[in-house]
């Protein structure tokens, strides 16, 4: 079984996950760049009873989507301001900062399973790697139908604005 | 004059700079990829007299940094966990700023002369650098302050190797 821990800066958070991620999400959006201070979000999502949070009790931002109006909680460290994990109004599954993983290289962000999404508004000088799925905005629509994604045969630099 | 507007998700926390950055850093460093919970900081640097508070009290962290021995002071916002940038105790003039937190992503304009990725030699697998920017393996600097020469690929290079299981 996967036991995959991870923690914050200071160590006053853990957690650990027992599965592969059913989806790996590297999200460009306003919202990401902000919550991560950089150009995405690596972020695994996992099923609930897969993930266990091992140590410490994390403080909750509760943040409205502007995008889809839906609430989204920010689970961090008040100690060392670390953002672990994201929980979710309209699902139950696990949204972890992938790069809070001990060994962030343990499963793979750049293969099928992944998908950029929100390149709309990624960052110039940024690269999306071939192979993966890309999506201008989500890849669904607000009324739930898929939106086709594009598949990129090179590495793909995002242009200056 | 131009300024440079940064705040957290939740508002209660706001500085601007006043004048553009020095240089941007690009850092893969394992300590960068949990600050963030991404695969690397984007770290604009300004001098600290053009960088200060607008509105909001931010609580600092205080980290050894493994490489140097110094203090890194992180200052993030207590409501909502956001980081906006950090202080050192080896660069005592400069304010490294958290990329994401601009208001206006146009910040990053004309920046490309000043662009650098740091640590490469941590840099998650399948991380991809673009063609034409310095890169170094792992700091820009030895910790004397020697500089060191960097890598330049002419290609998008994708970064194979990662930091070794624990």
């Amino acid at each position: 079984m996967v036991n995959q821990q991870g923690g914050c800066l200071c160590g006053k958070l853990r957690y650990a996950v027992h599965a592969q991620p059913v989806r790996v999400w590297v999200c460009h959006c306003r919202f990401c760049q902000r919550a991560t201070g950089s150009a995405y979000l690596i972020d695994p999502h996992f099923e609930q009873g897969d993930f266990e949070l091992l140590a410490g009790a994390p403080t909750t931002y509760a943040h409205r989507s502007a995008g889809s109006g839906r609430m989204l909680n920010i689970h961090f460290c008040d100690a060392c301001g670390t953002k672990l994990y994201l929980t979710f109004e309209h699902h139950s599954r696990i949204g972890v900062f992938g790069g809070t993983f001990d060994a962030p290289g343990w499963f793979d962000a750049s293969g099928e399973n992944t998908a950029h999404i929100f390149l709309s508004s990624a960052r110039p000088g940024i690269v999306v790697p071939a192979g993966v799925e890309c999506f201008e905005e989500r890849p669904v629509t607000p009324e739930g139908v898929p939106v086709p994604p594009s598949v990129h045969d090179k590495p793909y630099a995002i242009a200056p604005d | 004059m131009r300024a440079y507007n940064v705040g957290c998700l939740c508002g209660n926390l706001r500085y601007k700079a006043t004048a553009p950055p020095l240089r941007v850093n690009y850092c893969h460093c394992r300590f960068c990829q949990r600050i963030t919970g991404s695969s690397h900081l984007v770290e604009p640097v300004f001098e600290k007299a053009d960088f200060g508070r607008t509105s909001g009290s931010a609580s600092v962290y205080k980290h050894r940094s493994a490489g140097s021995g110094k203090l890194i002071d992180i200052h993030f916002c207590a409501t909502c966990g956001t980081k906006l940038f950090m202080t050192f105790e080896r660069f005592p003039e400069v304010v490294g700023v958290f990329g994401g937190t601009f208001d206006d992503a146009a910040w990053a304009e004309g920046t490309q002369g000043v662009t650098r990725h740091l640590f490469l030699r941590e840099a998650q697998p399948g991380t991809v650098i673009p063609a034409g920017v310095p890169c170094f393996e792992q700091h820009a600097i030895t910790n004397d302050g020697e500089p060191l020469d960097p890598k330049v690929y002419s290609e998008p290079h994708v970064v194979g190797t990662g930091p070794p299981a624990p």
